[in-house]
């Protein structure tokens, strides 16, 4: 069964398709590879996915329940989990707490009791607390804990960014461009970092990307969409030949040019 | 995943919670030996500063929440302020209980004015809070000044007279008590993570709305109970107290303060109430020496006084740390 399934799904902004017409289908705890030219709808289809836009056709399923118009709160709770292509942390917050915020949804303690101090708050703080450090500690983060977000450099705020959207155990995680702005060496350590997330934490992962090395390496399906619109879908090997993708990155002249 | 973490002490103890539940009683013990003790041998004047004080420290805590810590800008502190005085006022008038139960009724006016003008506006993000909590502030001037019975533009007289400094300071210490506490929660780190960023704090499940009612809700109770110590303070209350030019004299406090400080703005409070008596032998240079603090702070210290830092992170040899207390 798939976990998201997206039905024929898209949006306008006036006159402009930004996506249309959208098939997309995800196993359940497959890596899926979503990728295109720039302005090709990538982040313009999470921001679907998430709620943040409202489509304007079709339907997006999660787990065989549509989702549309749930907003992304609710969306978020619901298990579906998410990165942000420009890093969004917390940057007044402490690393521990960055991850800390994501457990809230799960604070039985009201307001009164955490002011007072209540047993019940204490015990929600310390849980909080516990899951918190033992999060940052499988992604080698627990050093810096106490150390302002902002303090981070680039690479760790990435995989800050990845553990806290995993605070929220979601079934679904969305990562918009993880590799963005690393060099080679720091990609392939991102790969592995991805391939064992999925591993330790079950999770099914959609992935935009725009390193080929990464999607080609890590992906086991792929759908290519440009000018808002699916124009390839298979394994990397498939699309990799597919003529339609190369002319889409290339330019249709390439080959007379490259021969002539 | 080598080697075990470092045994940590859960960040909110028992023990430093029942010792935060000591300090406070004694705090209070304080408060009133001084209001027993002290106030009666002490020049009216300088007690009257001191208690003018006090309404602004509470006033400024509830706005330094809202404003410092959750982000949101909210133009009219002063209209709940108003609510808060006239619903003491009314109680106090009318039904022959205690005033401090007044004061108390006033606050949780004010609290449901917080609910009926932050539920609509604060489901969006942007200015829209400060246009609409700015016409909040005007409409409830002009309903007080054509309403007979809160006594119009003259205004209510002949109220009891409460508000002496051991009330007022007890007031302070319980304000102060519950938006640190609240800062220091789970809730706190919410608020700040609303103010940082919205959208991801959206795609964590939390809900930012209820979030940012919350926190204004608790700002609007904290400006209503200060209103209400008004309202018991001169035995008379008149609208114009309460107009537009206050809430900024309130956001002032508060961004000089430091936003995302609590003890800075608290600082500021005091000094801003206080300056224009000290500045009053130089009475004709008040307001240059005024303005000139004023651009002196803009330039010096753009992001306030003590920025996003506490007094206490200035006695510490830790950097920069949340601070983790009862």
């Amino acid at each position: 069964m798939s976990i998201l399934e997206l039905r024929k799904a898209g949006i306008r902004f006036g006159g402009l398709r930004a996506v249309c017409d959208l098939d997309l289908s995800l196993p359940e705890g497959c890596l899926y590879g979503l990728i295109g030219p720039n302005g090709a709808g990538k982040t313009t289809v999470f921001n679907l996915i998430t709620g943040i836009y409202l489509p304007t056709e079709g339907d997006i399923l999660f787990q065989g329940k549509s989702i549309v118009g749930m907003g992304p709160t609710r969306i978020a709770a619901a298990g579906i989990g998410r990165t942000f292509q420009n890093i969004r942390l917390f940057s007044g917050l402490s690393v521990l707490d960055n991850v800390k915020v994501a457990f809230h949804r799960h604070l039985h303690a009201n307001l009164f009791e955490a002011v007072l101090r209540a047993p019940r708050y204490l015990a929600d703080e310390a849980r909080a607390d516990a899951e918190a450090r033992q999060l940052l500690d499988t992604f080698g983060l627990l050093p810096m804990a106490e150390y302002g977000a902002e303090s981070l450099p680039y690479g760790l705020r990435r995989r800050l960014e990845i553990a806290r959207a995993l605070a929220t155990k979601p079934k679904l995680l969305l990562l918009d461009e993880p590799a963005a702005g690393m060099n080679p060496s720091e990609a392939d350590e991102l790969m592995h970092l991805i391939r064992w997330v999925r591993e330790t934490f079950g999770v099914t992962i959609l992935l935009i990307e725009h390193h080929m090395a990464v999607v080609m390496g890590i992906c086991e399906r792929i759908t290519v969409l440009d000018h808002g619109a699916r124009i390839a879908e298979g394994t990397p090997d498939e699309i990799r030949k597919d003529p339609v993708v190369i002319e889409a990155y290339l330019g249709t002249d390439v080959h007379t040019q490259v021969t002539a | 995943m080598a080697d075990a973490s470092p045994p940590r002490p859960a960040p909110i103890s028992l023990r430093g919670t029942l010792l935060g539940y000591l300090a406070f009683a004694v705090a209070i013990a304080a408060v009133w030996g001084i209001d027993v003790y002290a106030v009666p041998w002490t020049d009216p004047y300088l007690t009257d500063i001191v208690i003018r004080i006090g309404m602004a420290l509470l006033a400024v805590m509830g706005l330094a929440l809202v404003l410092g810590f959750t982000g949101q800008f909210s133009l009219g502190h002063a209209g709940f302020m108003a609510v808060g005085a006239y619903a003491a006022a009314m109680m106090s008038l009318h039904s022959g209980l205690h005033p401090m139960i007044g004061v108390l009724v006033g606050g949780f006016a004010a609290a449901v004015a917080g609910v009926v003008v932050g539920l609509p506006s604060l489901r969006l993000t942007g200015d829209y809070l400060a246009v609409v909590t700015l016409g909040f502030n005007g409409i409830i001037i002009v309903l007080i000044q054509n309403a007979p019975v809160l006594g119009g533009a003259a205004g209510l007289t002949g109220l009891p007279v409460a508000t002496t400094f051991g009330w007022t300071f007890t007031w302070v210490l319980l304000g102060g008590l519950f938006i640190r506490n609240l800062l220091t929660s789970a809730h706190g780190r919410v608020f700040e993570a609303v103010r940082d960023n919205e959208i991801a704090l959206r795609s964590l499940g939390v809900d930012t709305t209820r979030a940012k009612v919350v926190a204004f809700v608790v700002g609007a109770f904290w400006a209503g109970i200060a209103g209400g110590l008004l309202a018991h303070y001169r035995a008379s209350i008149f609208p114009s107290q309460f107009q537009f030019d206050r809430s900024i004299e309130i956001l002032a406090m508060v961004v000089l303060g430091g936003t995302g400080s609590l003890s800075g703005p608290l600082l500021s409070a005091a000094v801003l109430t206080a300056l224009p008596e000290v500045l009053r032998p130089v009475a004709e240079y008040r307001m240059v020496i005024y303005s000139l603090l004023l651009i002196g702070m803009m330039i010096l210290r753009p992001k306030g006084l003590l920025g996003g830092k506490e007094i206490s992170d200035f006695f510490r040899r830790r950097p920069a740390a949340k601070k983790e207390a009862a």
